[in-house]
């Protein structure tokens, strides 16, 4: 039976984080996805979901970005 | 601007983290003051740190109240609960609790201390410690406008609600710890500040735990790219600027230890959160420096607090966007009375207010009036509940406009004014020009005026309508209304009453000088005055699918006039 386990690197839902919501993605083995328990977001790789969270960012801080 | 820098190790696994940023602060001729938690007095390592660092730098050491789950607290209360929150529990064992912490702190430290810090403190357990302990002179008591966004950002984990506070230092009520005292000896004798200065716009639009003085908070809030945050030095550049509108700024950066360490903050590194903490003190060592900010312990804040502080003064506080280049700011006003939320994005519309004329008692805790809800409750509020204070000049609705602060002044000790830009409604001959403006008074009155400036018409009247949708509540859930009475006068003496039944009634009145609401779960009455001539006043109780009350008054001036109309509040004793 396949496990499903939180990634050792956090990394939170980008879709989430928009809502002001910290959802910590979750990592299917079987499938070898991250998933988020909030929303639909998926993403098959740690590095996707870290920059689609930091493009998100910096749509939402234009001062900065 | 007066500023404490405060830590707080909860155990040996965060020691290395404090040292760190012991060790940051005093290199820049910093004190700060260490907060111990009841589980952090379970190590003697930790204990024997904070009395070095006391007897070496002058650091203040203090209390913190979050961290009691302790091998100690287990021994003494006989319980192992995962997660302790003080103000969750009964009075009387909320007693026993403190009790026991400040005995222990005595025991290891040989005095009592001068401040302490908890995420909510309310009025019952402050006026126990100042009479048990009353070396006690200040104390975090609140996390200001952590509430509804945060449970839901924190999926529904998080039990702390504590909006409806100050923001700024103050002398709290007997009755209501959120509630500013009016004079001396209707406050505890323990001075109130908020755990945390907040993004004053983000507090209202936002969940503020993201966006606070805190670098951990701000790394959370993902305003840093790796050790570059521009955020840390916006952040205090825009509290700075406070001190042109109030005599005295009270702002603080608490970091519990634990937010420095690895794998604690999300995406973060521990280097990457070390750095930033240690960019954002140099900052303050610039500032310091250049004579705006003035680093003390906490102790030493009341010394000034006491000097310099009149109770029951105003505060405002204007904050402009910061991270999202909008232009967007948001202006705030708090006294004794009251606390308003007044946003130029809508015209210069009351965007929430907190009635604390009221003085609303509340205990938390199993069998308590409020459970788990500490916020002070809201008697409008627009994001929350589509209620607020706004205006029409002509035919514009002043929700639909965008405007700006134009100029805050105060014309005496008592008052403060604010005026907004001029803005331009209308085309053609029903062209207006005017300025909106608002004049607090620390009696609980609030002046809503226009000056209109030009018209079209040489002789043309301007409508102007101020209309109050007000309603009553701490979440975005309607609440029962029944029990408010309605109520308008006129100068013939003509009157007309409601008492809510959701019924939407309503009645008109020529000449009318006085509506009111009066809103017994608030312990409070509102009252919308009019000295001028031909004003119309209106008054609507409300209905299911619109659960609000409406006061309006209708008034008719030139160019060169201004219309005026008094927001009162009282309380209903």
């Amino acid at each position: 039976m396949f496990k499903n386990k939180k990634p050792q690197v956090t990394v939170r839902c980008p879709w989430c984080f928009v809502k002001d919501i910290d959802a910590t993605l979750r990592y299917s083995s079987k499938e070898d996805l991250y998933y988020c328990l909030k929303c639909c977001y998926t993403a098959k790789k740690h590095k996707t979901a870290l920059k689609e969270l930091n493009d998100v960012k910096k749509e939402r801080y234009r001062s900065y970005y | 601007m007066y500023c404490n820098i405060l830590h707080r190790a909860a155990s040996i696994a965060t020691l290395d983290s404090l040292k760190f940023q012991q060790d940051e602060a005093h290199k820049l001729g910093f004190k700060t003051t260490l907060h111990i938690p009841l589980r952090g007095m379970d190590s003697p390592e930790v204990i024997e740190y904070y009395k070095q660092q006391a007897r070496d730098f002058g650091d203040e050491i203090g209390i913190h109240f979050h961290g009691l789950e302790s091998e100690s607290y287990k021994e003494a209360f006989g319980s192992d609960e995962q997660i302790i929150m003080l103000y969750l529990k009964p009075l009387e064992e909320r007693k026993k609790i403190i009790d026991f912490v400040f005995e222990r702190f005595y025991g290891f430290f040989g005095f009592y201390p001068v401040s302490i810090a908890g995420y909510y403190f309310d009025a019952d357990t402050l006026s126990y410690i100042n009479e048990k302990y009353p070396s006690v002179k200040i104390a975090i008591t609140s996390c200001f406008e952590e509430g509804i966004k945060m449970f839901a950002g924190c999926s529904y984990t998080w039990y702390l609600f504590s909006e409806g506070g100050p923001w700024t230092a103050y002398y709290p009520s007997k009755t209501n710890s959120l509630c500013p005292a009016k004079a001396k000896d209707e406050a505890i004798d323990i001075i109130c500040v908020p755990h945390l200065n907040r993004d004053m716009l983000m507090s209202y639009l936002s969940r503020d735990d993201y966006f606070s003085a805190h670098t951990a908070n701000m790394q959370r809030g993902k305003l840093n790219k790796g050790k570059k945050c521009r955020y840390i030095f916006d952040f205090l550049d825009e509290w700075l600027e406070q001190d042109k509108y109030n005599d005295t700024v009270y702002f603080n950066n608490y970091t519990g230890s634990g937010w420095l360490n690895e794998g604690r903050n999300f995406e973060e590194t521990s280097e990457v959160s070390k750095d930033l903490y240690r960019q954002c003190l140099e900052y303050y060592k610039k500032k310091s420096d250049e004579g705006k900010l003035q680093v003390m312990t906490m102790e030493e804040y009341a010394e000034v607090h006491k000097d310099k502080v009149k109770v029951g003064r105003g505060d405002i506080n204007l904050f402009h966007d910061l991270a999202g280049n909008s232009g967007r700011e948001l202006l705030w006003y708090v006294d004794s009375n009251w606390r308003m939320a007044i946003d130029p994005i809508c015209g210069g519309s009351v965007v929430d207010l907190r009635p604390y004329a009221g003085r609303i008692k509340q205990d938390l805790g199993p069998n308590s009036s409020q459970l788990w809800n500490g916020s002070y409750p809201f008697a409008l509020n627009f994001l929350h509940r589509q209620a607020y204070i706004s205006s029409v000049v002509g035919s514009a609705p002043l929700i639909n406009l965008r405007c700006h602060v134009g100029k805050i002044e105060r014309p005496d000790e008592h008052q403060v004014y604010v005026e907004f830009e001029p803005m331009v409604v209308g085309k053609g001959e029903n062209e207006i020009e005017f300025a909106s403006a608002f004049l607090f008074c620390d009696d609980g009155r609030l002046y809503l005026k226009k000056k209109i400036l030009k018209t079209a018409t040489p002789d043309g009247k301007v409508k102007v309508i101020e209309n109050m949708n007000g309603t009553l509540g701490r979440t975005e859930y309607p609440e029962d209304m029944s029990g408010i009475t309605m109520y308008a006068e006129n100068k013939n003496g003509e009157t007309a009453v409601y008492n809510c039944e959701y019924n939407d009634r309503k009645t008109s009145l020529e000449n009318a000088t006085l509506l009111s609401a009066k809103v017994p779960m608030l312990g409070t009455e509102f009252t919308f005055e009019s000295d001028l001539e031909g004003a119309v006043g209106e008054i609507r109780e409300g209905a299911m699918a619109k659960p609000y009350y409406s006061m309006c008054i209708t008034q008719y001036v030139k160019a060169g006039e201004e219309s005026s109309v008094c927001l009162r509040i009282r309380n209903l004793k």
